[in-house]
């Protein structure tokens, strides 16, 4: 890889820092130098977020047996939790507790 | 800072920005005793190349993949073959661990510990994985906050003494249990070209004639035979997760690209002025090729990822581009064995 071929995908870096990645210059010697990211590790990563986000939003399922699946519409669940635990989130995962 | 000595600590240390955590520690910590190498130089020295691929072991439900070598093994070896004594300490007591930290921190002392990535606060936000062989170094302290050498960026961070401690205890697989480690003794100079064949040899044999066929060249072949069958016997959904987990192995958790191969190919440059072996030279050239061959086939599998595969991105083009890279390394580590011999 060369200097010039080092990416800079932003993605999972969000501030001005860089991490250092090993790149040959234009005589053919390795130097370090900056990479705000590269995009397939960007995919990788955020493939890896979403399975941990489906994984949360299961547990959290298996949690909570008898409740959202079988019942008719979504809304009585979610005024349920409400109700009784009037302060948590509807589901810590990312979707709805309530499919 | 002068009002309240008692509480504040601070320790001289050069910190420099590295690619991977535990050669860049282990650089760091070195020249703070007066031994000037580099990261790759610690790199090679400690063996830290490595390929395995290990189905059996699962991480978030997916299998490893390893490109370096077992956590601790880079310092253990370059402190060996350098001729420094390091002091390595387990805690079952966070407190325990926290106030042994402290105590080092009082003597001047740069201490390395091993920590879970997830609890650390400077860490952006995405890169918040439970990841549990991050190494740092701790360099000085005022109050409740630690200043960290935390080799993988720019600048010294700090820490919480809470945090910190959270993250010297994380849970899970390969939990730190407050490991921590410093340099007792270190030689005032010293030759690196016995070191540096050492790192070589071990990297060569390993790489060559482990008699496992998960691990080395082997392993890389045996890869290459399960990726061309992976979408027929997982099913297109799991195979992108499998293919997903081999890229962020390979790229992510400071590999400096290409799965630590372009670190040992500067590592490589190094020896070849090193050794006075100008052909190290050319083999370093070889083992940047190799590492773009790496590069492509995680270009590859993060179109199959992302659902853009054009026609040529399929699994059968990453297992050709598997095989060459097993091609490349093999060629490389035959003569490097050969040239390291005299």
């Amino acid at each position: 890889m060369k200097i010039e071929e080092v990416p800079q995908d932003r993605g999972m870096i969000t501030d001005d820092r860089r991490e250092v990645c090993y790149a040959i210059d234009d005589q053919g010697r390795y130097v370090l130098t900056g990479s705000a990211g590269w995009e397939p590790k960007n995919i990788a990563n955020r493939q890896a977020w979403e399975q941990i986000d489906q994984s949360i939003t299961a547990a959290w399922q298996a949690f909570m047996p008898a409740r959202p699946a079988r019942w008719p519409t979504t809304w009585p669940c979610i005024k349920w939790t409400r109700d009784f635990w009037p302060n948590m989130p509807a589901s810590p995962g990312s979707k709805s507790g309530c499919t | 800072m002068t009002d309240n000595v008692s509480a504040t600590l601070h320790i001289d240390f050069d910190h420099r920005q590295a690619a991977h955590c535990e050669s860049g520690v282990c650089a760091n910590l070195l020249r703070h005793y007066g031994l000037d190498i580099s990261e790759a130089m610690a790199f090679g020295i400690g063996s830290g190349l490595f390929f395995a691929y290990l189905p059996f072991i699962r991480v978030n439900g997916l299998p490893l993949t390893t490109y370096r070598c077992e956590v601790g093994g880079i310092v253990k070896r370059v402190t060996r073959r350098l001729g420094c004594r390091v002091r390595w300490q387990k805690f079952r007591d966070p407190h325990k661990a926290m106030d042994a930290l402290d105590e080092m921190l009082a003597q001047g002392v740069p201490v390395a510990c091993r920590t879970g990535g997830y609890w650390l606060p400077y860490f952006p936000p995405a890169f918040r994985f439970h990841f549990n062989m991050h190494n740092l170094v701790v360099c000085g302290k005022s109050a409740d906050q630690y200043t960290i050498s935390d080799p993988v960026f720019p600048d010294l961070e700090h820490c919480s003494r809470k945090d910190l401690g959270k993250a010297r205890f994380a849970k899970g697989a390969l939990a730190p249990k407050g490991a921590m480690y410093y340099v007792e003794s270190a030689p005032g100079t010293v030759d690196l070209a016995i070191p540096a064949r050492q790192g070589i040899r071990e990297v060569c044999r390993r790489m060559l004639s482990t008699p496992v066929p998960l691990i080395g060249i082997r392993g890389i072949r045996y890869l290459a035979r399960q990726v061309r069958q992976w979408p027929r016997k997982l099913g297109e959904e799991r195979a992108i997760l499998y293919v997903g987990q081999l890229i962020r192995m390979q790229e992510e958790l400071g590999t400096g690209g290409a799965g630590f191969r372009f670190m040992f190919a500067a590592f490589l440059q190094e020896a070849a002025e090193l050794l006075a072996l100008p052909r190290l030279m050319d083999l370093s050239h070889t083992m940047t090729a190799v590492g773009d061959h790496w590069r492509k086939f995680a270009v590859i599998g993060g179109r199959i990822c992302k659902g853009r595969a054009s026609a040529d991105d399929n699994y059968d083009a990453m297992a050709d581009l598997l095989q060459v890279c097993a091609d490349g390394e093999a060629a490389v580590y035959r003569e490097l064995l050969q040239r390291i011999k005299g």
